[in-house]
């Protein structure tokens, strides 16, 4: 196709042929570079993104065998004081008090001592007793119970070192020996002793049940 | 008067450079559009690259996330139960070996003492925000002495009491009553006492 020999012809002509190329190169720009050059950029995006949760699970990934090494031993550590050692109160039936009971006239009976009474206490102070189940909360809290005897001061010191030695966990937090007038050698003994106990009772249930999934796992 | 004869038609004007102005047009009509395909061709050939890169990077994720997730589930698990442990090991600390103390308090009562009482009281567990609780314990002694050296007899006691090798928890011994024993029957040497202990406090925290 040749242009007009006319020039005014010719160059209206360019004109348009001008204005049509930029309204394509316009069109082509908004409709086909942008959204091509947007999606390469965001593939390049997500392919570093992916590059970097790869790395990142790789990391993790990596140290599971070591985790699963130090967790059993972790959740051995606690079954062994809570389940078999019996070092954090247990409840039987949901009784704590029988089973503090059982304890306390284990070694009574061992040092041929006759308890007279075991009362739950409420416990003072700041140290957890809450109810409620803070996953991010303490595990423990304390549970208490009074003790009154009539006996000597040297065995009531027996009593206390068998208590005291078999649990390492528990606290004797008051103590009151009255010497009684009548009976020179008989006093009025009176203590309370502190039991940690798990504010979930179930979690020491839920570690076993783990443990045993891991085995199997492995 | 000048005049300028032009015997060479616009077709057979050439210049003066090496490559006329009609030939770079020619050679921009060819290479602009072969500069643009090129370009777009190698845009394209990266968007390729990056989407089959893409495809590998889904497929690797898919088989890493469930054992990331694990990984990271059996990670708390084992922070929360390393804490369990650390909390155990508080309560542990914060224990008092009360019967090594009370053994130790005999072994240091001279036989002219007589103990006629022995309280072991837990001043709350003192405690800061900020802080762990704190196990906070008196112990008080009251008893009886006679004899004209009664006063050295509760020194003594009270010394044997802060110096003895299992009383290592005691922070101070005070005499906090000393007087003559008004009870019935009583002698005029007679004299009744009351020691006060304080105890090293015991925060409830795991030691080093």
């Amino acid at each position: 196709m040749k242009l007009p020999e006319n020039k005014k012809e010719r160059n209206q002509i360019l004109i348009l042929i001008a204005i049509g190329v930029a309204f394509v190169g316009y069109g082509g720009y908004m409709f086909v570079v942008t959204p091509f050059l947007q999606s390469r950029q965001d593939t390049q995006t997500r392919v570093a993104e992916l590059e970097d949760k790869l790395w990142r699970a790789r990391q993790d990934i990596e140290i599971t065998v070591h985790n699963l090494e130090r967790n059993r031993k972790a959740v051995g550590h606690i079954l062994d004081i809570s389940e078999t050692k019996r070092q954090i109160l247990r409840p039987n039936l949901g009784n704590y008090l029988l089973v503090a009971a059982d304890i306390v006239g284990r070694h009574a009976d061992a040092l041929g001592l006759e308890i007279e009474s075991i009362n739950e206490t409420v416990a003072t102070g700041t140290l957890p007793r809450g109810d409620e189940v803070d996953p991010n909360g303490p595990r423990l809290k304390a549970y208490s119970v009074n003790v009154s005897l009539s006996c000597g001061l040297h065995d009531t010191f027996k009593l206390l070192k068998a208590i005291e030695t078999e649990n390492p966990y528990l606290c004797i937090t008051r103590l009151g020996v009255i010497g009684r007038a009548e009976s020179p050698t008989e006093h009025a003994v009176s203590f309370d002793i502190q039991w940690p106990i798990w504010v979930d009772p179930t979690y020491p249930v839920r570690l076993a049940a783990e443990r045993l999934a891991d085995e199997e796992k492995q | 008067m000048s005049l300028r004869v032009d015997l060479v038609t616009p077709e057979e004007q050439r210049t003066a450079g090496g490559i006329s102005g009609k030939s770079l047009g020619r050679i921009g009509t060819i290479a602009i559009p072969a500069i643009v395909l090129f370009v777009i061709a190698h845009q394209f050939f990266h968007r390729t690259l990056a989407s089959s890169e893409l495809r590998v990077l889904e497929s690797r994720w898919e088989t890493a996330e469930p054992k990331q997730k694990h990984a990271l589930s059996l990670a708390g698990r084992l922070r929360y139960n390393h804490e369990t442990i650390k909390e155990l090991d508080a309560w542990k600390a914060s224990h008092i070996a009360w019967h090594k103390q009370l053994f130790a308090i005999m072994e240091a009562a001279p036989p002219t003492i007589q103990a006629t009482a022995l309280i072991i009281s837990q001043n709350g567990e003192a405690n800061t925000p900020d802080s762990p609780p704190v196990r906070d314990f008196t112990l008080t002694v009251e008893g009886k002495t006679s004899g004209e050296n009664a006063m050295q007899y509760v020194q003594a006691f009270k010394d044997g009491i802060a110096n003895h090798p299992d009383a290592g928890v005691v922070a101070s011994v005070d005499v906090a009553n000393y007087n003559a024993d008004m009870s019935e029957g009583a002698e005029e040497l007679d004299r009744v006492f009351q020691l006060d202990c304080t105890f090293k406090q015991h925060p409830m925290e795991p030691q080093p």
